[in-house]
């Protein structure tokens, strides 16, 4: 009972959009603490998002959490990415998590508050893999979005933050470690081993709870230190 | 024809023409290469070290660049640390430029550390950095300003070897000083600035070798893994020397409060 009052979900109505590893462990995870939980798995496009959204608050009659956990990685080479390369990992990673905000926070409004997660990426603070300039450079803007958005939406009542997964499978199908290279490959760089896609959802978890009532704005990093490696 | 012309004006800020400046622990590694360097573009240099033979001996050695004084100085001591300071003004009629570059370099397992080693690594790195930043700051409100470049560690910012709490703690401490001086004295015309530097080819890291190999602190962490150092070595003094000079002249007359990283990039792979 006492821990309920912390960090109890029960009854909060969550979108995810974004069928990840992370949006799948997401939805479990709030499903069974016993949230309204629904996993969209959407091309992130403006009509598509309208539509995912008012569906899911006239079924539910309104929205407590959205979770952005849409990630396309894309890891090319910069002198031979071609351009709609560059655009489609901006536009799934960055574009599509304005249009999702946009979307629900005139319903968080209205109703008198509510709370925004991204699933970012440590890649968005510090390099980890090569081949990853689309990647975390989207991501980075995602963090700015997260900022901004906490900023000018706090006196709606609604948070806004980043959650940003080092070491755990973010993508679908994850990303070659080995292939790619990069600090992350180096022997004893993840301090903790690797995580998995259930260490995020906590995290998410903990961030729409009680206990994260005075959270906004932030980037949590949740990487097995690998940033202190 | 025109470049020709221009250069030596365009490189004139870069210089130290006629500056005065005390280095800290300036009798060999960093500090010394410092010296040298400042004594190459125009200053007039106060070495300072516990040892006093070598500031003595360092400052007779680099006498053929410019005018040298060598200063036997305890950083963790006021009463030292005042009384060179009142050798250089005695002798250059006070400091431009402070390098409190003065380090404690014992290393220390966390778990069996003695007090008396914690406590000393912060006597000399953040007590003597404050300690000479105080009387800098008083001989360079009389001269219409200056500049302090303290030098901290990367180690302060992220953690590279584990017997180094302390000293991590400490160069943290000295970044803390940078910051608030430098918002402090900025009236002054005093620009405050960390140089925050990788592994180095110096007598330091020697030391703690041998004195790992004689029973002494187990060397390990992140600087230890293969290829964790982006540019795959370790830096020669003198490319530290040329940042510092760079934050003491006037070509860096607009940076206060930075914490420049010269790391080969080791905080960013």
């Amino acid at each position: 009972m006492m821990l309920e009052t912390i960090f109890g979900v029960a009854g909060q109505r969550v979108l995810i959009v974004g069928a990840t590893p992370i949006g799948e462990a997401s939805a479990a995870m709030f499903g069974n603490l016993g949230a309204t939980a629904e996993l969209a798995d959407i091309v992130p496009e403006e009509a598509a998002i309208a539509e995912t959204v008012a569906g899911f608050v006239e079924r539910n009659g309104g929205i407590d959490l959205l979770v952005y956990a849409v990630t396309r990685i894309g890891t090319y080479a910069l002198p031979t990415m071609a351009l709609d390369q560059w655009d489609a990992v901006q536009d799934a990673n960055l574009r599509g998590a304005f249009l999702a905000m946009r979307a629900v926070i005139p319903v968080m409004r209205t109703q008198g508050g509510g709370a925004i997660v991204a699933v970012s990426t440590m890649g968005s603070v510090h390099p980890v893999l090569k081949g990853n300039g689309a990647y975390g450079a989207s991501k980075a803007g995602l963090n700015a979005l997260v900022r901004a958005a906490a900023l000018d939406h706090a006196e709606d009542g609604i948070r806004v933050n980043a959650v940003l997964p080092g070491a755990v499978p973010v993508g679908d199908p994850p990303a070659d470690m080995e292939r790619l290279g990069g600090p992350a490959t180096q022997p004893g760089r993840l301090t903790l081993g690797m995580g998995s896609a259930e260490d995020i959802a906590s995290a998410i978890v903990y961030l729409a709870s009680p206990a994260g009532r005075f959270i906004t704005g932030q980037a949590l990093v949740l990487d097995g230190g690998f940033l202190i490696g | 024809m025109t470049d020709q012309q221009n250069l030596p004006t365009a490189l004139a800020p870069f210089t130290l023409t006629g500056k005065v400046a005390l280095i800290t622990g300036a009798a060999s590694g960093l500090g010394k290469a410092t010296a040298g360097l400042f004594l190459d573009v125009g200053a007039k240099v106060v070495i300072a070290d516990l040892d006093a033979d070598g500031a003595r001996a360092t400052a007779a050695e680099l006498a053929g660049k410019g005018p040298t004084l060598g200063v036997s100085m305890d950083v963790s001591d006021e009463s030292a640390v005042q009384a060179g300071f009142a050798a250089a003004a005695e002798a250059f009629g006070g400091v431009d430029i402070l390098v409190n570059n003065a380090a404690y370099r014992g290393k220390a397992n966390t778990m069996d550390m003695s007090v008396a080693e914690w406590d000393i690594m912060h006597a000399v790195c953040a007590r003597g950095s404050f300690l000479c930043l105080r009387e800098a700051v008083k001989q360079m409100r009389g001269r219409g300003g200056g500049s302090i470049v303290n030098v901290s560690s990367m180690s302060a910012q992220h953690p590279t070897i584990f017997p180094n709490m302390h000293y991590d703690s400490a160069k943290a401490g000295v970044d803390a000083i940078t910051r608030l001086a430098a918002v402090e004295f900025a009236k002054d015309g005093i620009r405050v600035n960390s140089v925050l530097p990788g592994g180095m080819a110096t007598p330091g890291p020697d030391k703690m070798r041998a004195a790992q190999a004689a029973g002494g602190a187990v060397i390990a962490g992140p600087a230890t893994i293969p290829g964790r150092n982006p540019m795959g070595r370790v830096a020669d003094p003198i490319e530290m020397a040329r940042a510092i000079l760079f934050l003491a002249s006037d070509a860096a007359s607009y940076i206060n409060g930075a914490e420049l990283l010269v790391d080969a990039g080791f905080t960013k792979g």
